[in-house]
């Protein structure tokens, strides 16, 4: 996720909530772009698949594990008991435990479940129409790009309705 | 009803706080699509003849359409509908951002707000929850200001705002709603409406979902959609640079708004163009909702007297307004003067317009002693017109004249002022100008807003994309159809383009992609509103041109009854009697009459008044309109 290329038209949000839910509803999509309207900047928050992910760690009934194939974290849901440890846990996720926040991963307000980005099985359908390549999948950063600590920062600057510095927008 | 709708109008009275909801008509649906065209039906039988555009009984109609909230690309936006006050006529703005989708998640294809607030109210409307707020701790503020403070406070933060500023809550007749920070509803005063009603601002927030009729047929459509934007090589000029691009078009072909449209081109245009503002000044790039083009770019000033000095924009038309036809070749100063109109909420193309209007009053000595003392107001001046903005929104000074736009000053100065009133209608006229661009002459001269660039500008001639124009309207009409120094053919270019504009104001999709460059088309929307509504009688162009040209009509009528008729389809004086001095367009006026008398017969419409006819109204299903005008006495007979 490269902010500075972001330009905040949200085709990410819908393409997801098309793909998981087969309709356009964007407070379901497991991305969120994030909006600071006085510096103009966007910066979209998905989870990043942690290397020691929190979420499948803190997970009581193991319904959480990493898809040996195309490394995404992913819910079971027949395993799950949607009751949002892992929200909790998810470092890009504040203590708000709230489906109306943009977390990387937070509870669905109508089935309980937790929803997360699981990577489209390997072919995600917002960086295949990321207008501008903001969204990229790769293995490691690449320039420019937003790891959980700057993710992290956005979301709190944003939740306080601070604007982001202009110097944490990452590299040109 | 059918899909694509949220299928749920919200009504708010103010003077009595009373909400209802009430269903989206599948009827008016079938009849008028949505967005301006579903409005134009609810203003017509709702807002009798001769309502006070500033009183309680004038309403807002806060408008979405089928399209808006899919990824559709550029179907992120929306569209105001009221009755003017800059023009006492059609009112109707649309602007981008990302409110118009929300509102439909909300649960809402309108959000209709009658009446008048005793104090400064704020509404926060989440999904079915609708609170009042008082508005009086934002009165006052600024529009980023206000906007912020009132996400931070009612806790909505991923909430979209529609606002005023300082401008609207002042009754500036030009003035703007503001949508998240940036975005216009800029034209036919808007602003004012709200401020009238004492409504500061208005939060929404919406969870809900838009579902389409076919998935399956809709996804092909979109991803199709989306990749001819993404290669179209125009569509990537303007993702670079925005429609600052226009500048040095305009330049080429003559019809750079230059000194109140003394001119067609500006000996400082190089230095107010894309490439300089690029070059110097770019800062982000933003897009409204699902767009791929990306037309906004933001831009920051380093040094100078603006130093720091973030802000989205301007468009060709703010660059227009504030830098070539008030002779200001400084970028900072431009910038300053769109953030300013942001802030305070005014549309930056009557403001700038107006000002010009006012420095060649200045020029000809016609500002009296106490009008010029506090400002000092002539071509070029700086300093002066970022005073003159402060001014006109707070209504100080000669500001409070300006306040009142072009036309009302013409009128209050007498026929010496008068030829130098670059309005239709009363709207000051934007970035173009007929004498190098016929069949926008005709456009500024028709349309229902007044002088519109928006509701029917057709390209064709402009740009010369030839190959489109003989697809659209036959080879036969090339070449004069791609010559902007005629008039032959522009009626029928003109009348076509309308339609088709009408039907992309009610899906609601953006202007571009569908005007410049030519991306979509009418083959396009009527696919698109089947697969969407799954209704198949969309499914044909036929289908669609019929309701375009009902559409069109139907604005027209509400017109007739307020007394516009072809008497007031004028133009400004120098653009029929006085040709362009110099550059690519010298020596060009106007002949509009043959034009006029063409865009009549073409719809039907009685040529000698300008007013539709009873048939031509029965035959496109406005009976009862045609009872209405028909009872009033103003039909031809």
């Amino acid at each position: 996720m490269i902010p500075n290329r972001c330009s905040g038209c949200r085709v990410c949000e819908l393409t997801c909530s098309e793909q998981h839910e087969e309709r356009f509803q964007p407070s379901k999509a497991r991305i969120h772009v994030l909006s600071f309207d006085e510096t103009v900047q966007d910066v979209p928050v998905v989870c990043q698949q942690c290397a020691d992910a929190p979420c499948l760690e803190a997970c009581p009934e193991e319904a959480i594990s990493r898809d040996a194939e195309t490394n995404a974290v992913v819910v079971d849901q027949d395993l799950c008991i949607q009751c949002g440890s892992c929200v909790s846990a998810c470092v890009i996720g504040l203590d708000a435990v709230a489906s109306e926040q943009k977390l990387a991963i937070r509870l669905d307000e109508d089935t309980q479940f937790p929803l997360k980005c699981d990577l489209c099985g390997g072919d995600p359908q917002c960086v295949k129409f990321c207008p501008t390549e903001a969204l990229v999948y790769t293995d490691n950063l690449v320039e420019g790009e937003f790891g959980v600590g700057e993710m992290m920062e956005a979301l709190e600057f944003f939740l306080q309705q601070k604007e982001l510095p202009l110097d944490r927008q990452g590299g040109k | 009803m059918y899909k694509g709708y949220a299928g749920k109008i919200l009504r708010i009275d103010l003077t009595s706080q009373k909400v209802t909801t009430e269903s989206t008509s599948q009827d008016l649906a079938r009849r008028f699509i949505g967005g301006t065209g579903y409005a134009g039906h609810l203003l017509y039988h709702e807002i009798p003849k001769g309502v006070d555009p500033l009183g309680p009984e004038n309403k807002l109609y806060f408008c979405t359409g089928p399209a808006t909230g899919t990824v559709w690309p550029t179907a992120g936006r929306m569209a105001v509908v009221s009755k003017s006050p800059l023009t006492g006529i059609w009112a109707e703005s649309h602007v981008g951002g990302h409110l118009g989708p929300e509102i439909k998640y909300a649960g809402y294809d309108f959000i209709i707000i009658g009446g008048q607030a005793e104090k400064p109210t704020v509404l926060s409307i989440v999904d079915e929850k609708v609170e009042f707020h008082s508005g009086i701790p934002y009165w006052g503020q600024k529009t980023l200001k206000a906007s912020k403070g009132l996400r931070k406070d009612l806790k909505q933060q991923h909430g979209h705002v529609a606002l005023i500023g300082p401008g609207g809550e002042n009754l500036v007749k030009y003035s703007a709603i503001m949508v998240d920070g940036a975005r216009a509803a800029g034209r036919t005063g808007l602003g004012a409406v709200m401020g009238s009603k004492k409504l500061k601002a208005i939060v929404v927030r919406g969870t809900g979902s838009v579902d389409v009729a076919d998935p399956q047929r809709f996804k092909a459509l979109w991803e199709e959609g989306h990749q001819r934007v993404q290669e179209n090589p125009q569509a990537l000029e303007m993702r670079k640079y925005g429609t600052p691009i226009l500048v040095a078009t305009k330049q080429s072909i003559g019809e750079l708004p230059t000194y109140n449209h003394r001119e067609g081109v500006y000996e400082g245009w190089d230095r107010i163009s894309a490439e300089t503002f690029h070059d110097n000044y770019y800062h982000t790039t933003r897009a409204c909702a699902t767009c791929r083009l990306a037309c906004k770019k933001a831009f920051k000033v380093e040094e100078g007297p603006y130093k720091g000095l973030i802000t989205e924009g301007p468009e060709y038309e703010g660059i227009m307004a504030m830098g070539s036809n008030v002779g200001i070749d400084d970028i900072p100063t431009i910038l300053q003067t769109q953030h300013l109109c942001n802030e305070y909420g005014l549309d930056v193309i009557s403001a700038g317009c107006t000002a010009a209007f006012l420095m060649e009053l200045a020029e000809h000595g016609l500002l009296s002693e106490e009008e010029r003392r506090e400002l000092d107001i002539q071509w070029g001046n700086k300093e002066g017109l970022v005073q003159l903005i402060q001014a006109i929104a707070e209504r100080k000074g000669l500001g409070d004249l300006a306040a009142e736009g072009s036309h009302r000053i013409a009128k209050k100065k007498g026929a010496t002022a008068e030829p130098y009133d670059m309005t239709v209608k009363g709207m000051e006229i934007s970035g173009q100008d007929g004498r190098a661009h016929r069949s926008m002459a005709l456009g500024h001269a028709v349309s229902a807003r007044g002088a519109d660039h928006l509701r029917n500008l057709v390209t064709m001639d402009q740009l010369a994309y030839k190959e489109v124009a003989a697809e659209r309207f036959g080879e036969d009409k090339l070449p004069e159809i791609c010559d902007p120094y005629v008039e032959t053919h522009k009626a029928l270019a003109t009348v076509v383009t309308e339609k088709v504009y009408a039907i992309r104001d009610s899906l609601i999709v953006c202007w571009y992609t569908c005007s410049w460059p030519p991306i979509f088309w009418v083959e396009d929307f009527a696919p698109l509103l089947a697969a969407v509504t799954g209704e198949p009688a969309f499914d044909s162009i036929e289908e669609m041109m019929h309701i375009g040209a009902r559409l069109v009509t139907l604005k027209r009528c509400f017109n007739v009854r307020e007394g516009i008729s072809r008497k007031d389809d004028r133009l400004p004086r120098r653009f029929t009697h006085e040709p362009f001095p110099s550059g690519p367009s010298k020596g060009q006026t106007v002949d509009l009459e043959p034009m006029l008398d063409e865009y009549y017969t073409l719809y039907d419409w009685d040529v000698k008044t300008g007013i539709p006819t009873y048939n031509t109204l029965q035959t496109l299903g406005l009976e009862d309109i045609a009872k209405d005008l028909k009872s009033q006495g103003v039909l031809p007979s």
